[in-house]
């Protein structure tokens, strides 16, 4: 067979994974759907009374997007003040074959596109990507929260494989414990799944889909992340009875999301491109989230 | 201006030039190209002068032309040159025209500020390619459906909901929900590229409610042993609007009597398990989308479709 056959046998066996990553990812949410019985409790559904200072820290331009770009519209819908914090500048993206200073540049450009389209407050940290000390990021987030006194606190984790969000998210953590903030902390997933277990607030948010598309998509150098994303929603709308898209958050207090991050890192799978694996990203990481889990039943018996 | 030898120039085509332009046409490629044809596809509105000439007098021996294309590259809106009818007179070859030509013009469009020149140099192209700064970005493979005798000839207007509808309503909102980088795919573009074409096709939109969700561009080849459909592009939000406008053009070419259709589709796109479950199958004759460098980098994430050039 000659070589130009052989391209041909290999686009097709490319395409084929494709459309088999469709019919996995089809698989998967019928799973999440039939599997939602096996869940133990019911998690709180979201709400916003309309009067909340939210801060959303993202470590990346996107990760907003990514994490809950609906619940920040419905914030913003609401009467919510919403801000959201870019910490990182991006610019080590290699996406479209920019140099870090053009990458930064546009993931900037951007990251204001899809803020208007929240209807948000954008605020840009411009630590440089991979090259920014802890305490400048603690400094700045300090700064943030003493000015906007945030009721709510959207944050990154440590259920994270992506090192520069778990750095935030401990940077975070310091600049709260700083602050003496009470504010509520809401952990967001990008791409790694909290799963059932962490997950105590829903947010179906099927009607805004197209909204968080659009929001998805003033992202043009992150374009590979989209159909991941609606993905992630998708599964949690079968999981917890939605239309089509949900999104979930783990709602805890300032204290134990400190005690969390002084943890030692755990490994965590993302979701990849095509959908066959997602349940590793399901799966890997467990015992740290039912640890996690422990420790968020302790905090809640606590506080009745 | 430039002086490859003592008797050419190498200078921008003049309006002058189209009938010598034309018999250098019909020389070169066997075929007629019509005055109508050409001012549609060369006489456009750009930055700069997009077709160069090598000529003798009022003889015309060599073009070097480009379609001055908007293009969203690295997330902004710039207008690019799309390479197209490179043509030498055959007695003429191999004595540096071509070279001289494709020089002179990419430094005009670099002081103008074009970023870069795309197309699908030839195999005839040579050592020239390299050598004028040709590097590939991409690559498009045809992909090819057989229409009968197993299909029907029932028109397939839905699809899960999304609806076909001949006409180009709504492509200006379809555009700011695709946004890929490559050509800026709106309305002006369908029009000129499909609607406005010399002969024209067809161009169908997916309908979602009132919503365009997805267009496409398509029309059936004048063999009348083998009468094919060619598609031109398929762009869709999401994958059942592609779907949709897949097996909707399927329909209609089965009832304009095509027997086959066929797609030139970028390898690693999002469209190639589409056209996969649509019944396409992937041949192996492909072409290279290269670029040249003029400043502003090569197109390395744009997605390309078979409409961006002249081969369909």
């Amino acid at each position: 067979m000659s070589s130009e056959w052989l391209r041909a046998a290999r686009a097709l066996l490319r395409a084929a994974n494709g459309i088999g990553s469709g019919a996995a990812q089809d698989l998967w949410a019928s799973l999440a759907s039939s599997s939602a019985a096996l869940s133990r409790g019911t998690p709180r559904r979201w709400s916003s009374a309309g009067d909340e200072v939210v801060l959303w820290v993202a470590p990346h331009p996107d990760d907003e997007a990514m994490g809950g770009a609906g619940t920040l519209m419905r914030h913003a819908r609401l009467g919510d003040r919403v801000c959201i914090a870019v910490v990182i500048d991006g610019s080590r993206s290699r996406a479209l074959g920019l140099d870090a200073a053009s990458m930064s540049a546009m993931r900037a450009q951007e990251a204001g596109r899809a803020a208007a389209r929240i209807g948000a407050e954008l605020r840009w940290l411009d630590l440089s990507e991979g090259d920014w000390a802890d305490r400048a990021g603690e400094t700045a987030l300090t700064a943030l929260l003493t000015e906007l006194r945030p009721t709510v606190v959207y944050a990154p984790s440590s259920i994270d494989f992506h090192p520069e969000h778990r750095r935030v998210a401990r940077a975070l953590a310091s600049a709260l414990d700083a602050t003496a903030s009470t504010a509520e902390v809401r952990i967001y997933a990008t791409q790694v799944p909290l799963t059932p277990v962490l997950v105590n607030v829903v947010h179906d948010v099927s009607d805004l889909e197209d909204a968080i598309r659009d929001v998805l998509l003033a992202y043009p150098s992150q374009r590979g992340s989209v159909e991941r994303t609606l993905r992630l929603r998708r599964y949690g709308a079968r999981f917890y009875g939605g239309r089509s898209q949900a999104e979930g958050f783990c709602a805890l207090p300032v204290e134990t999301f400190l005690e969390l991050h002084r943890r030692p890192d755990a490994a965590f799978r993302a979701l990849r491109i095509h959908a066959w694996s997602d349940p590793l990203a399901l799966a890997i990481g467990a015992r740290e989230r039912w640890a996690w889990s422990r420790r968020l039943a302790r905090s809640d018996r606590g506080a009745r | 201006m430039r002086a490859p030898s003592p008797d050419w120039i190498v200078r921008p085509a003049a309006p002058t030039d189209l009938d010598g332009l034309l018999a250098l046409h019909q020389r070169v490629f066997g075929r007629a190209l019509s005055r109508e044809q050409w001012e549609w596809k060369l006489r456009l509105p750009g930055p700069t002068p997009n077709v160069w000439v090598a000529a003798l007098g009022t003889r015309i021996l060599a073009q070097y032309a480009a379609i001055p294309t908007r293009f969203r590259h690295r997330g902004a809106d710039r207008t690019a040159m799309v390479s197209v009818d490179t043509m030498t007179d055959p007695e003429l070859r191999r004595r540096g025209l071509l070279g001289s030509l494709a020089t002179a013009a990419y430094a005009q469009w670099r002081s103008a500020g074009v970023p870069f020149v795309v197309g699908l140099p030839n195999e005839q192209w040579g050592s020239r390619t390299h050598a004028l700064g040709w590097a590939p970005v991409s690559e498009l493979r045809w992909w090819v459906r057989w229409l009968v005798p197993f299909g029907g000839s029932r028109s397939r207007d839905a699809f899960h909901g999304d609806r076909l509808v001949e006409d180009s309503a709504g492509l200006d909102d379809l555009w700011p929900r695709i946004a890929d980088e490559g050509v800026v795919r709106d309305a002006a573009w369908f029009s000129w590229r499909y609607s406005r074409a010399v002969p024209a096709w067809s161009v169908v939109t997916a309908r979602r409610g009132d919503a365009a969700v997805g267009a496409a561009a398509f029309h059936v080849d004048a063999n009348p042993s083998r009468p094919s459909g060619l598609l031109g592009e398929v762009v869709g939000v999401d994958r059942n609007a592609r779907r949709a406008l897949l097996a909707g053009i399927d329909a209609r070419l089965r009832q304009r009597g095509a027997v086959r259709a066929a797609i030139l589709l970028q390898t690693g796109s999002e469209l190639e398990p589409d056209a996969l479950a649509s019944g396409y199958l992937p041949r192996p004759s492909t072409f290279v989308v290269q670029a040249v460098d003029l400043g502003g980098g090569v197109p390395r994430a744009a997605r390309f479709q078979g409409g961006d050039f002249d081969v369909v």
